[in-house]
């Protein structure tokens, strides 16, 4: 027990240049931690969120890809119910509901945005954000209901029970319009989705644009995002006589998952940078420590102690400089990874850019505290152990005469 | 058996293209009970002797055994082994671990050679109170002063029982009078538990009490004397301030310069 006692007390008897190594050790387990729960936060906001809102599989008419107006009317499912009947019979389905996606005026006076509409079931599972982000009414139940966001009033200068005139080019390409009361108003917590998309029931909307008993897309939310694949295989062989094109959350989110792949590698990237400064400052601060003490080492050597004791003494030091490190990372990291968990970060527009709003929820997994907890205590254990090897590599005479 | 035997050992450092001959041919051996004392200028070589028969360094070429058994070709273990079991060593600048406590220091060399702690533990406190150091047993070395602080280096070369203790001038960062009680308690110790002492100096007051005196100048040596060394017999028996004065008989090594006492090579 006598080295692993010289190691403590080595330890505790430079307390500025311990602090100093825990510290680089702590700061890099708080930084990764702080790094891992962000992504992890957006990761798990991009598929709770937005997948739940888009589905894990979309049913369209075949072409629907090709369009060239978002909004363009011209590929429609005809007698949805029968396909949604189907589809809520099925075990891995768990949400399926008809969407008619549009594009119109909203009128009011001599104001006017353009916008998407959304023709939706009254209690839909879908657009949880706004459902949540819904600041007064409800989203539309009657015929005459519209729901917009609080930005698309101010800017239109409606409130709750206002009329709202809305503008479209129907199916059959004429003009029509009809005005709606405001039944609800929502803020999304991103801006650029609240000033895209209104909502009316879908009953409403097959009226306003024409299209009575069809609608533009089935979105189906199903038990696990994993079986996406299978199911679409399913449904597409099954309606593809129907010109019914399935795709999964993966066709239509390519380039967000794309870019989630891309932080993937960023964030192992910013880790291993995080990892390489941490380890040059441990390892020069452990240097130090070592080759001050070289005269001691060089006696303990000259006495008896074999080099892989001393190997073993060092590399002590280092894993109680790691140990002792990490836990301050993680006394101070968890604490505000669950912080920014609760209360989110201020992203602005860099979050909306993703689709995640303008805070981002960070996330705690079990698995970041183990990496950030591995990566604290081995960094400091490999700086230890190429200061162990360097000292373990001189003859004991030179480092007597390096002593002095 | 001599405990030490040293065999034409040399010793050539290379510093860029300069080449420094430390040792140029050294031999002598070491009886059992021995009290040497190996005299010389700085840069005579003493200390890169020292190391070589300590097993701390190499030499470029020669021979020295322990015990009739030779040192080269032991692996770093067996040096480590070697050292610990069968060497004891006194520092220049006392080289206490800083961090141990003075017991701790003297039981070190018991705890690496895995001694069961009840036993490391009183042989450690005996040679404690031998050194008479008892009273600060448990204070740290940055406590005490030069003369304890060597004194606790002789007795953590002596906890394991070595054949040979190996003193690298353990006089010279001591005032004159603290330099002659250390060494009067190596002479003690040497007499007391038959263990060879091999030291230098170039103290002239600390070499009156060496039963061997070897001189080195360059690398060679010069002359071996013997004498009956101060503080030895009844007649000065006792004393660290009684040093008699400087005339001894010397022995003129066979050859002179770089002559030893086994003869030429």
């Amino acid at each position: 027990m006598i080295l692993p006692r010289i190691a403590l007390l080595n330890i505790t008897k430079h307390p500025r240049r311990t602090l100093l190594i825990m510290f680089a050790v702590m700061l890099s387990v708080v930084v990764m931690l702080f790094l891992e729960g962000m992504l992890e936060g957006m990761r798990r906001t991009f598929f709770q969120s937005t997948l739940r809102d888009t589905g894990h599989v979309q049913l369209h008419d075949e072409g629907w890809e090709d369009r060239i107006n978002r909004y363009s009317l011209e590929h429609t499912i005809s007698r949805p119910e029968e396909l949604l009947d189907h589809l809520r019979s099925r075990r891995e389905v768990r949400e399926a509901e008809k969407f008619l996606i549009f594009g119109g005026l909203l009128i009011h006076e001599k104001k006017n945005l353009s916008a998407g509409g959304v023709g939706l079931e009254p209690h839909t599972a879908f657009y949880t954000s706004v459902k949540d982000g819904m600041v007064e009414g409800s989203l539309p139940r009657g015929p005459h209901d519209i729901a917009v966001s609080t930005r698309t009033a101010s800017l239109l200068d409606v409130s709750l029970g206002d009329p709202l005139v809305v503008l479209v080019e129907d199916s059959g390409g004429s003009p029509y319009y009809i005005e709606y009361e405001v039944a609800g108003l929502f803020d999304s917590d991103s801006s650029q989705f609240d000033t895209s998309w209104f909502f009316l029931t879908h009953a409403a909307a097959e009226e306003l644009v024409y299209l009575p008993g069809e609608t533009t897309e089935i979105r189906v939310n199903l038990t696990g995002a994993d079986l996406a694949d299978s199911v679409a295989s399913d449904l597409q062989a099954r309606w593809s006589d129907r010109g019914v094109s399935v795709q999964t959350w993966r066709d239509i989110h390519g380039s967000f998952i794309v870019v989630f792949e891309l932080f993937d590698f960023f964030m192992l990237f910013i880790d291993l940078l995080v990892l390489i400064v941490a380890a040059s400052v441990i390892t020069n601060a452990i240097l130090m420590n070592v080759f001050e003490r070289t005269r001691e080492f060089a006696t303990m050597r000259a006495i008896g102690l074999k080099k892989r004791a001393q190997f073993g003494l060092i590399s002590l030091e280092g894993a109680t400089y790691g140990a002792a490190g990490t836990l301050a990372g993680l006394a101070v990291g968890v604490p505000l990874v669950l912080f920014f968990a609760e209360h989110g970060l201020y992203m602005g527009a860099a979050g909306e850019a993703f689709e995640m709003g303008r805070r981002i929820y960070f996330s705690l997994t079990t698995a970041s505290v183990v990496r950030s907890v591995a990566a604290g205590v081995l960094t400091a254990v490999a700086g230890s152990l190429y200061a162990a090897r360097v000292l373990g590599r001189r003859p004991i005479v030179e480092m007597f005469e390096e002593a002095g | 058996m001599p405990v030490l035997e040293v065999r034409d050992v040399h010793k050539t450092y290379t510093l860029g293209k300069t080449q420094i001959r430390a040792l140029r041919g050294v031999s002598f051996s070491v009886e059992p009970g021995d009290f040497l004392s190996i005299v010389g200028p700085s840069g005579c070589g003493k200390t890169t002797l020292l190391n070589i028969l300590g097993s701390i360094d190499e030499p470029s070429a020669g021979e020295v055994r322990i015990d009739g058994e030779p040192l080269s070709g032991l692996s770093d273990n067996e040096e480590a082994d070697m050292r610990l079991s069968r060497m004891g060593f006194i520092f220049q600048a006392f080289n206490l671990i800083p961090v141990l406590n003075i017991l701790e220091n003297v039981e070190f060399p018991l705890i690496l050679a895995g001694t069961k702690p009840g036993e490391r533990r009183a042989r450690a406190r005996k040679l404690v109170e031998a050194v008479g150091l008892a009273d600060v047993a448990t204070h740290k070395p940055d406590e005490l002063s030069g003369g304890q602080r060597q004194r606790v280096a002789i007795a953590r070369a002596l906890v394991n029982e070595p054949e040979v203790v190996i003193a690298d001038e353990p006089t010279a960062n001591l005032d004159s009078e603290t330099g002659a009680m250390i060494v009067e308690l190596m002479q003690r110790l040497n007499s007391e538990q038959k263990v060879s002492f091999i030291f230098s100096t170039h103290d002239p007051d600390i070499v009156q009490y060496a039963k061997r005196i070897i001189r080195l100048r360059d690398g060679l040596i010069t002359q071996v004397e013997e004498q009956r060394p101060a503080g030895a017999g009844p007649e000065s028996a006792g004393s660290a301030g009684e040093r008699p004065a400087g005339d001894r008989p010397a022995t003129e090594g066979p050859g002179g310069a770089g002559a030893t006492d086994e003869g030429p090579r």
